[in-house]
C-alpha cells in the first residue's frame, strides 16, 4: 500500500514535471486588482475584460503551444530560431498556438495576446506573432510597431502563403520554421518601397512619415495663391485714377433700339479629350493595413483559413 | 474789368455760398439768403452798372473791389480770393457771352469733409504708408468748380462680330468640346445723355473721369452767387476738341451694348458701321475739392467730387507693409491648412 502510494505519487510528480517541460505553458493568474499588463495601456473597462481573458505567460519563452502542436525538440528548435531572429532584427517574435479561442476572432486573440503580456522591442513595442488558432482553424500573423512597417500586406501575404501551405498538410512544426525563416528574409531586405514615407509614432500607430517637401507641395500652394490674389486686390484698390473709355453710365436704356439682327452659322468644330483616370487615388502602392486592438495598440497584419 | 463780388444786399459783407443749407450765409450779420433773393438784389445792380462798361477783357489782372488791390490771376480763372484781403471775387466778364455755363452744380460737402474723407480714404487702403494717412501732408484744399462740356449723343449703325456657342458633354472615356461658329450682325440705335469731358487743360483727365459720375438731378441754372466762396475755371478746351473723346466713350459703349444682345460667347469685334451724332453740348460747371498732397517731397493731387463726395488718388503702397501683410497672410493661411490636413 505504501509502496504503491508512494508510486503514484512520483508519477504524478513525473506527470506534472512531464507537462512543465514539455509545453512550458504555465501561466500565470490576473486578477482585477493586478492585471499585469504594460503601464502604457491605459486601464478601462473594456482592457480590463480582455485582459483578464488573456492568459500571463513569461515573455522570455517565446512559443506557447497551448494546442499541444509540436513536440520539446521542436519547441526547443523554434525558440533557438526565435531568439537568433530577435537577436539580429530588433523585433520581437511570438509563436502560440491554441485549442480555444475564447475571444471573438483570430485576429483578437493574437493582439490581446501580444498587447497584455510583456512582448515587443523598444517603445513601440516592435514584434510580431504567429497564431495557430485550431479553434477557428485560422492562422494569424499580428505586426506591431516597426513590425507593421517591415511587413506590409504583400509581404504578410506572401509569408501567409507559404505558412498556409504547411498547416493544410498539418505540419505545424514546418508551418513554424517557415514562418520565422520568411519572416528573416523580409527583415533582410529592410522596409519595403510600399512603406517607405510611412512610420510609426511615438504611440506605435502607423503614419505618414513627415516629409518637408511632401509638407510644402500639399500645404503651400493654396494658400500662397489666395495671398496673391489678395494682395493684387490691394494693390489695385490703391490705383483708382484712371482714364474713362465707357460711357455706359450715360446710356438712356430706354431709347436703345435693336433693327435688325442676323446669327449666320458659319461651322462647327468637334474637339474630344481622354479624361484622366487618376480617380482620388489614397493609397497608390499598398502599404500596411492597420486596426487597433482592444488595448488600443495598432497593429498590422492578416491571416487565412486552413 | 468787372468783379462780382458778392456783397451781403444788408450789411455789405463778403458772402460765400454755404453748400451744406444751399444757401448763402452772411457771417456777419447772420443774415441768409435764397437764389431768387439775389438775383432780385442783381438785377437792381445791373441798372447802375450798364452805365459804365468793362473795355479790357483778356486783362490778367483786376481790381480787387473790396480792398482796391491789384490782383493777377491765370487767365482761366473766374471765380477766387483777393490775395490781399482774402474777400472771394467773381471775374464776371469770364462768365458772360461764350464762356457763360448753362448750368452748375452747387457744392454739397465742404472742405472740412474733404480732408476728413482724404484722412478715412487713404487709411482705408491696406498697404498705405502710416505716415501717409495724415492730414499734415494736405498743403492745399480748394475748392473749384471745373468746366465740363456735356454732350447728348445719338448712334446709328451697326456691328458685326465673330461668336461662338460652346457646348461640352462627356461620353465613355472622353470629353466632347463643340465649338458652333458664328459671325453675327446687329443693327440699331441708342442715345447718351450728358456725357461729360473736362474742359480744362489745367485738370488731369484721367482724375476727372474718375470722379465721375455726378447726379445731374441736382444741376442748378447757372448763377454766379454759387461760385462765391469757391475757384472757378473757364474752359480751354474747345467743345469741338473735347467732343473726340466723349464720342469715342460713346462709340465704345454702343458696341458693347449691341454685343450685349448676342447670345453667344467669345465675342470678338469685326466691324461697325456706327456713328455717333452730336445732338446737343451744354458747357456746365462741376464742384470738384482738390487737394494737394505732400509725401516725401512729391507733390500729388487727390480730388473729391464735390457734389458725391466720392475721392479719387493713388495712395502710394509701402513695400514694407505689403511684404509684412503678405506674410501674415501666409502664415496664418499655411498653419490652418496644415491644421486641417495634418491635426484634423
Amino acid at each position: 500500500m505504501k509502496k504503491k502510494n508512494v508510486i503514484l505519487t512520483f508519477a504524478l510528480l513525473m506527470c506534472i514535471s512531464f507537462n512543465f517541460v514539455f509545453a512550458s505553458t504555465n501561466t500565470q493568474v490576473r486578477t482585477e486588482n493586478n492585471l499585469m499588463i504594460k503601464p502604457s495601456i491605459k486601464v478601462t473597462e473594456k482592457v480590463k475584460k480582455a485582459a483578464l481573458s488573456t492568459p500571463k505567460v513569461d515573455e522570455t519563452e517565446k512559443i506557447y503551444d497551448f494546442a499541444n502542436l509540436f513536440t520539446e525538440s521542436q519547441e526547443n528548435i523554434l525558440y533557438n530560431d526565435v531568439s537568433s531572429f530577435i537577436n539580429e532584427y530588433d523585433m520581437d517574435m511570438v509563436i502560440v498556438t491554441i485549442n480555444d479561442n475564447n475571444k471573438s476572432s483570430s485576429m483578437a486573440y493574437a493582439d490581446d495576446f501580444y498587447d497584455y503580456n510583456y512582448f515587443g522591442v523598444g517603445s513601440t513595442n516592435d514584434g510580431l506573432l504567429l497564431l495557430i488558432d485550431m479553434d477557428n482553424r485560422v492562422v494569424w500573423i499580428s505586426t506591431t510597431g516597426k513590425a507593421i512597417l517591415m511587413y506590409d500586406d504583400a509581404r504578410i501575404d506572401d509569408i501567409l502563403d507559404y505558412v498556409q501551405d504547411e498547416l493544410v498538410d498539418a505540419n505545424y512544426y514546418n508551418a513554424g520554421l517557415e514562418f520565422i525563416s520568411e519572416s528573416k528574409y523580409y527583415a533582410e531586405k529592410g522596409i519595403p518601397s510600399s512603406n517607405s514615407n510611412m512610420t510609426i509614432d511615438k504611440d506605435g500607430n502607423y503614419v505618414e512619415r513627415f516629409d518637408i517637401m511632401s509638407y510644402i507641395l500639399r500645404v503651400f500652394p493654396i494658400p500662397t495663391i489666395i495671398t496673391l490674389v489678395v494682395i493684387l486686390i490691394g494693390v489695385t484698390s490703391h490705383r483708382n485714377v484712371k482714364k474713362a473709355v465707357f460711357a455706359k453710365e450715360y446710356l438712356k436704356e430706354n431709347t436703345v433700339r435693336i433693327t435688325g439682327r442676323q446669327d449666320k452659322f458659319l461651322r462647327s468644330n468637334t474637339a474630344s479629350y481622354r479624361i484622366s483616370s487618376s480617380s482620388s487615388g489614397s493609397s497608390s502602392s499598398g502599404g500596411s493595413s492597420t486596426h487597433s486592438g482592444s488595448s488600443g495598440v495598432s497593429h498590422g497584419g492578416g491571416g487565412r483559413s486552413f | 474789368m468787372d468783379v462780382l463780388d458778392h456783397e451781403c444786399p444788408s450789411c455789405g459783407a463778403n458772402i460765400p455760398f454755404n453748400p451744406k443749407t444751399q444757401r448763402w450765409d452772411c457771417k456777419y450779420c447772420g443774415a441768409s439768403y435764397t437764389l431768387e433773393d439775389f438775383e432780385k438784389y442783381d438785377k437792381e445792380l445791373k441798372k447802375e452798372e450798364e452805365k459804365d462798361k468793362e473795355i479790357d477783357v483778356e486783362m490778367d489782372e483786376y481790381l480787387c473791389p473790396n480792398c482796391g488791390a491789384k490782383v493777377i490771376t491765370d487767365k482761366n480763372t473766374s471765380a477766387t480770393f483777393c490775395v490781399y484781403c482774402g474777400s472771394t471775387n467773381i471775374l464776371k466778364n469770364r462768365l458772360q457771352g461764350e464762356f457763360k455755363p448753362s448750368k452748375v452744380i452747387p457744392f454739397k460737402n465742404t472742405k472740412e469733409e474733404a480732408v476728413d474723407k482724404f484722412y478715412k480714404f487713404s487709411k482705408k487702403k491696406w498697404f498705405a504708408p502710416k505716415e501717409f494717412c495724415s492730414k499734415k501732408n494736405i498743403k492745399k484744399v480748394e475748392g473749384v468748380y471745373i468746366p465740363f462740356w456735356l454732350y447728348d449723343c445719338d448712334v446709328i449703325g451697326g456691328i458685326v462680330a465673330n461668336a461662338q456657342s460652346i457646348s461640352r458633354w462627356t461620353s465613355g472615356d472622353y470629353e466632347y468640346v463643340k465649338t458652333d461658329y458664328y459671325l453675327c450682325s446687329r443693327d440699331g440705335s441708342m442715345t447718351f445723355e450728358k456725357v461729360p469731358v473736362d474742359g480744362s487743360t489745367k485738370f488731369q483727365d484721367d482724375i476727372m473721369d474718375s470722379i465721375e459720375p455726378y447726379d445731374y438731378s441736382e444741376m442748378k441754372d447757372f448763377n454766379a452767387s454759387y461760385l462765391s466762396g469757391f475757384l472757378a475755371e473757364k474752359y480751354d478746351v474747345e467743345k469741338d476738341d473735347a467732343y473726340s473723346r466723349a464720342k469715342s466713350r460713346v462709340k465704345n459703349s454702343a458696341v458693347q451694348r449691341l454685343e450685349e444682345n448676342i447670345p453667344f460667347s467669345n465675342i470678338t469685334l469685326a466691324s461697325d458701321t456706327l456713328n455717333v451724332q452730336k445732338v446737343k453740348d451744354d458747357y456746365v460747371l462741376m464742384p470738384v475739392w482738390l487737394l494737394n498732397i505732400n509725401y516725401k517731397g512729391k507733390m500729388q493731387t487727390f480730388a473729391m467730387n464735390g457734389q458725391t463726395g466720392k475721392m479719387v488718388g493713388n495712395v502710394p503702397i509701402s513695400a514694407k507693409k505689403l511684404i509684412l501683410i503678405a506674410l501674415i497672410m501666409e502664415v496664418v493661411l499655411v498653419m490652418i491648412f496644415t491644421l486641417f490636413l495634418y491635426v484634423l
